[in-house]
């Protein structure tokens, strides 16, 4: 028994990260414009595609197709700005929301058309001898998640916190017209912002094609869950974020393990919703105040 | 250093300025008065690049810079404080103050930026004991003073207020018309637009007065004090 729990709680922890480089996704969207963006999860399912078809039909070297992979997919999130975002006549929250989702509908239309609908697999990075930690087994390609988050989370926060570009994007997520009449190019900094999410959603496409079979539509449910980890976390809060994300892993983990596997997507969505009528800001939310 | 000819502003159905002619020397301080939606908010908007002037010519530092995007205009070296100020909350007061400086990036500029900081942190000493503190937790008046602070770090050459008295207690108002004043002794060159005709009259060079869109007077700011037009509608005195 207890070596299940442990078992659950450390499986917990790798699908957990994932859910956090998902809501890192959303994170860095909504620092830089305040909408929420629903093409997350499609940036992670074309990250893992193109990762496929780098690797399987290209032969590129592991490495370099991680890197193609995330350009690549930081490409389309620049194009979804470019081209849906940016030309849009209103600046509503609403409505810009509303066209995430066209976009996410269309990315969702152009996998299905370029990789078809049959799922995609890779081999895990680092062979599949699992590795024992604390009584539970655990998968290299988990380690290799769990070790990936962190440094992104690490490098995002001293990102957003100490480096010029950063601060820029938070003070144009503030205050759009403040941050213009200082000299910063707001649209270069939205655009930015777009291609660090894409490249985040490809990461954890990338990480996590070899242990689920990639298919079309996967980005729609894990988007779901990775946007109910930021909210779990305090929307918009890197830390809230990975925070968010690890504790929904974890707790889908143990519901699956020890009451049924049949809640296992529902516990996401309930504990999205407790979240919402308890405490909408999150467990690490300030409110109107800080958010990064 | 500013010059502005005929300029027209069409705002949706309205026509917000209706051929408004402006100059701005270096070394001064120019005012533009007016009540509540003369058009004077509008006008510093249309030089700033916030809103789209149909008509006309904006001249900064020799160069036509209507139709450039705001970021473009401030790289110039036009600064405009807005009304309300608009600082950023949620930062701190110093990386309000580093977000000024945004547009120096050079080591050289760098350098420059930080002997503009320390003479910001002069010229406001309270900013300076509330450097760590959320810009969010200051007052209103210490709030103004970090947005001129934050447009003094950059490459300031021309600096516009838009109504920086609002909402602020008389003896902070009198304040910060002390170091606009400074500001001018220093070499800085200021546009001023407010409500508060007095106090802008007062410490200003020249002065236009604006109503309904259009420039109705200009002149030397005491002569435009004295002018017994300008005390009946704007100071609040009764006809002799």
């Amino acid at each position: 028994m207890e070596n299940n729990l442990s078992q659950f709680f450390f499986s917990g922890i790798a699908t957990g990260a994932i859910y956090a480089l998902i809501a890192l996704g959303f994170c860095i969207i909504e620092n830089s414009t305040k909408i929420v963006n629903f093409a997350q999860g499609d940036f992670l399912t074309l990250g893992g595609m193109f990762m496929f078809t780098l690797l399987h039909a290209l032969h590129v070297p592991l490495i370099l197709a991680v890197l193609l992979a995330i350009g690549a997919t930081a490409l389309v999130g620049v194009a979804m700005e470019r081209f849906t975002i940016r030309p849009a006549r209103s600046k509503e929250t609403v409505i810009l929301v509303f066209i995430t989702i066209g976009a996410s509908i269309f990315i969702r239309g152009a996998i299905k058309i370029l990789w078809g609908k049959s799922p995609k697999s890779l081999p895990y990075f680092s062979g599949d001898n699992p590795v024992g930690i604390l009584g539970a087994r655990i998968l290299p390609q988990s380690l290799w998640i769990v070790a990936v988050t962190i440094l992104v989370f690490l490098i995002l926060n001293y990102f957003y916190r100490n480096t010029r570009y950063g601060k820029a994007m938070r003070a144009v997520a503030y205050d759009r017209r403040a941050a213009a009449l200082l000299g910063i190019n707001v649209e270069k900094m939205v655009m930015l912002s777009f291609a660090l999410a894409g490249g985040m959603g490809a990461i954890a496409g990338v990480l996590i094609i070899p242990i689920t079979t990639m298919t079309f539509d996967m980005g729609v449910v894990l988007g779901l869950k990775g946007f109910a980890a930021a909210v779990l976390g305090g929307y918009g809060n890197v830390m809230g974020a990975v925070v968010g994300g690890l504790l929904l892993g974890v707790m889908e983990s143990l519901g699956a393990g020890l009451v049924s596997s049949t809640f296992k997507d529902v516990i996401a969505f309930v504990i999205l919703l407790l979240v919402l009528f308890i405490r909408p800001r999150g467990i690490l939310g300030r409110g109107e105040g800080e958010r990064v | 250093m500013l010059s502005v000819k005929g300029l027209h502003v069409y705002y949706g159905g309205l026509h917000a300025l209706k051929g408004v002619d402006l100059e701005v020397k270096k070394g001064e301080i120019v005012a533009i008065i007016g009540r509540n939606g003369a058009g004077k908010t509008t006008l510093l908007n249309a030089l700033s690049g916030l809103v789209k002037a149909q008509k006309g010519t904006i001249t900064f530092t020799s160069r036509d810079i209507r139709g450039l995007k705001p970021h473009q205009i401030v790289e110039l070296g036009l600064y405009q404080v807005p009304e309300g100020r608009l600082i950023f909350a949620p930062l701190t007061v110093l990386e309000n103050l580093e977000l000024g400086s945004y547009l120096r990036n050079s080591p050289e500029e760098k350098r420059r930026a930080r002997e503009d900081l320390e003479y910001v942190l002069e010229l406001f000493p309270i900013l300076k004991e509330r450097l760590h503190q959320q810009a969010g937790t200051l007052s209103g008046g210490e709030q103004q003073m970090l947005a001129i602070g934050r447009a003094l770090v950059g490459k300031t050459r021309l600096l516009a207020l838009d109504e920086p008295s609002l909402g602020l207690a008389p003896m902070i108002v009198k304040e910060i018309f002390q170091i606009i004043l400074r500001l001018r002794e220093d070499g800085g060159t200021i546009l001023l637009v407010e409500q508060n005709a007095r106090a802008a009259l007062s410490i200003s060079d020249r002065a236009y007065v604006m109503e309904a869109g259009r420039v109705i007077m200009e002149g030397p700011s005491r002569e435009l004090l004295d002018r017994e037009e300008v005390q009946r509608a704007y100071l609040g005195k009764k006809g002799r």
